[in-house]
């Protein structure tokens, strides 16, 4: 299925770049998101990743590995905007609400609510979100992609130049605060989800 | 990497293995029951001929399992001794079988341990070879005792739905009492052995000094009682123990075989028992047993399913026996499978009409 797209973008076929931003968009998104932890960066990062995508597609030699190809750039061009923000680390807070522009609004924010989804697990999700935000740089790097992108440990390793302990350790801290801060919803005797109770040897039940 | 589900499973492999070992103990020490019971009752099918020859084999004074005083005692009260083995044997019976279905399994346990204990005060000079055998089955009796009925049984079914007391059924067993129990099933085992390699010849004769080097007997006697790689141990035990059934099924046929090697297929069931569920605390070399500092640095490869069969199998032990940990797990599975789930958050909709716009617009008008 990407082979194909990658064909199409390679002959400049109409249509090809909207199926691009379709398949890809929000995944190039969520990257640049987490990564760089601002909105406007984040938007910015994947424009400039569909624009790149297009006028470079011609250097892409698998076409198969178009997905990655895409993730790499994002990561890349999100890691650059964090390191020259963090240079100027102070936000602008032209965007009016302070929140979005120094990047904390969730990225659940913009997302219809489902009804089908319990109250409490879309809770949970925006709790999460939040406590990624919170995680320190390296530890949220590899959780971004292993965890949520669902890249391999090597993989992640060699984007990141880490080894490959270093990813399951870094992976093993940022599961390991997140769950911390998770511990409220994880405790909630509403929730049928919480682990208090289903030991198997909580007795007969 | 390896997908996971939101709920951990709720049955680790542990946990089926060991009920599956007490339903093997529970199931071998009723139908050893229900053999006798059935041989007390239908004589002739068991190459008696008939209720009298039963009596007469039972009460001989050198081999029989009545002792004189005992028979005396009976007939003082005005009893026959062929009445009192038909109760018995009825008796036998009903509480074989209701072992072998697991209801009321402590109480039939404890009810039988003490009738293994009567058989061997009951049994005159030929005693001591039956004495060690009945005693194994005493001790295997009491495991179950400790052990409960275990997962398939009446009684947890009956008690899921909240009809009988804990003290009758009651599922929890810790770690102390597992190892306790499996400690009785090994040296259980090496008794028969080790008596019978003490005391041969004669009236002494028996499967255990008759089939195997008594050397071989006494060192595998030995090392089930030292704990010394018991899961070799029993796994001999049992691979001899099989050898032992199947010889007497072939030798004298279904009935009198199954009544003959009755006690090795209790025996058996025992050493299965102890593979499935072992080794104990107490055996050599010392099995891994995780402690809850350990847990930590194994949680990445068990929630990726790449954690080895042994340190799996270790670490699910521990959950099973250690709350905290077990919570600690359970909270990081799902952590991590709700981490996987804002893989499926869209970018904002305004962004995504943004971008839109933009490659509707002539390249040549493009910002880069």
């Amino acid at each position: 299925m990407t082979t194909e797209l990658a064909q199409r973008l390679r002959l400049g076929e109409p249509g090809a770049f909207t199926q691009l931003l379709d398949e890809h968009g929000s995944m190039l998104y969520r990257v640049a998101r987490h990564v760089t932890q601002h909105v406007q960066d984040a938007e910015d990062v994947v424009q400039e990743c569909l624009v790149t995508a297009y006028a470079r597609i011609d250097t892409l030699d698998d076409p198969s590995a178009l997905t990655s190809w895409l993730r790499r750039m994002a990561i890349n061009k999100a890691l650059l905007r964090l390191r020259r923000r963090r240079r100027e680390p102070i936000a602008s807070f032209d965007d009016g609400d302070p929140l979005v522009a120094i990047g904390r609004a969730p990225l659940t924010a913009a997302r219809a609510p489902l009804p089908e989804e319990s109250v409490l697990r879309r809770e949970a999700i925006r709790t999460l979100e939040a406590e990624v935000s919170r995680l320190p740089e390296g530890a949220r790097l590899v959780y971004v992609l292993t965890e949520i992108e669902g890249l391999s440990y090597p993989e992640t390793a060699a984007l990141l130049e880490l080894s490959q302990e270093a990813v399951r350790a870094r992976l093993h801290r940022a599961r390991t605060r997140l769950r911390d801060g998770l511990v409220d919803y994880f405790d909630d005797r509403r929730h049928p989800d919480r682990t208090d109770h289903d030991h198997p040897r909580s007795g007969i039940r | 990497m390896t997908t996971m589900t939101t709920t951990p499973p709720t049955w680790p492999a542990p946990v089926r293995r060991w009920d599956t070992a007490v339903g093997v103990l529970r199931m071998s020490l009723g139908s050893v029951f229900v053999i006798a019971g059935v041989k007390g009752v239908v004589p002739t099918l068991f190459g008696f001929t008939g209720r009298d020859d039963l009596v007469a084999k039972f009460t001989d004074p050198v081999t029989g399992f009545l002792a004189p005083w005992l028979v005396e005692r009976v007939i003082g009260i005005g009893l026959t001794v062929d009445a009192m083995l038909l109760v018995l044997s009825v008796a036998e019976i009903l509480m074989g079988l209701a072992l072998m279905l697991g209801v009321t399994t402590r109480m039939i346990a404890l009810g039988m341990a003490a009738m293994y204990v009567g058989f061997t005060v009951a049994a005159p000079v030929a005693g001591e070879i039956r004495l060690a055998r009945d005693l194994t089955l005493m001790v295997l009796s009491i495991v179950v005792v400790l052990t409960g009925p275990g997962r398939w049984s009446l009684d947890r079914w009956i008690a899921a739905r909240g009809t009988l007391p804990r003290l009758v059924a009651d599922a929890d067993l810790p770690a102390g009492a597992r190892d306790r129990a499996l400690l009785m099933i090994r040296l259980g085992l090496a008794l028969p052995m080790l008596t019978s390699v003490a005391f041969t010849g004669g009236v002494f004769d028996n499967p255990f000094n008759t089939t195997l080097p008594l050397a071989g007997v006494a060192v595998l006697g030995l090392a089930l009682v030292a704990g010394l790689l018991p899961q070799a141990a029993t796994a001999l035990t049992a691979v001899w123990m099989a050898g032992l059934v199947v010889l007497n099924l072939v030798t004298s046929g279904p009935f009198i075989g199954l009544d003959d090697g009755k006690r090795e297929i209790a025996m058996l069931a025992a050493a299965v028992a102890y593979l499935l569920a072992g080794p104990d605390r107490w055996s050599l070399p010392r099995p891994r047993r995780i402690r809850c500092r350990e847990t930590d640095a194994l949680l990445v490869s068990y929630v990726d399913g790449t954690l080895g069969p042994a340190d799996r199998d270790a670490l699910e032990q521990h959950l099973l026996d250690c709350r905290e940990c077990w919570h600690h797990v359970g909270t990081y599975r799902r952590t991590v499978a709700l981490g996987r789930e804002l893989q499926a958050q869209p970018m904002p909709a305004e962004l995504y009409d943004r971008l839109e716009r933009l490659i509707e617009t002539p390249a040549s008008h493009r910002r880069p």
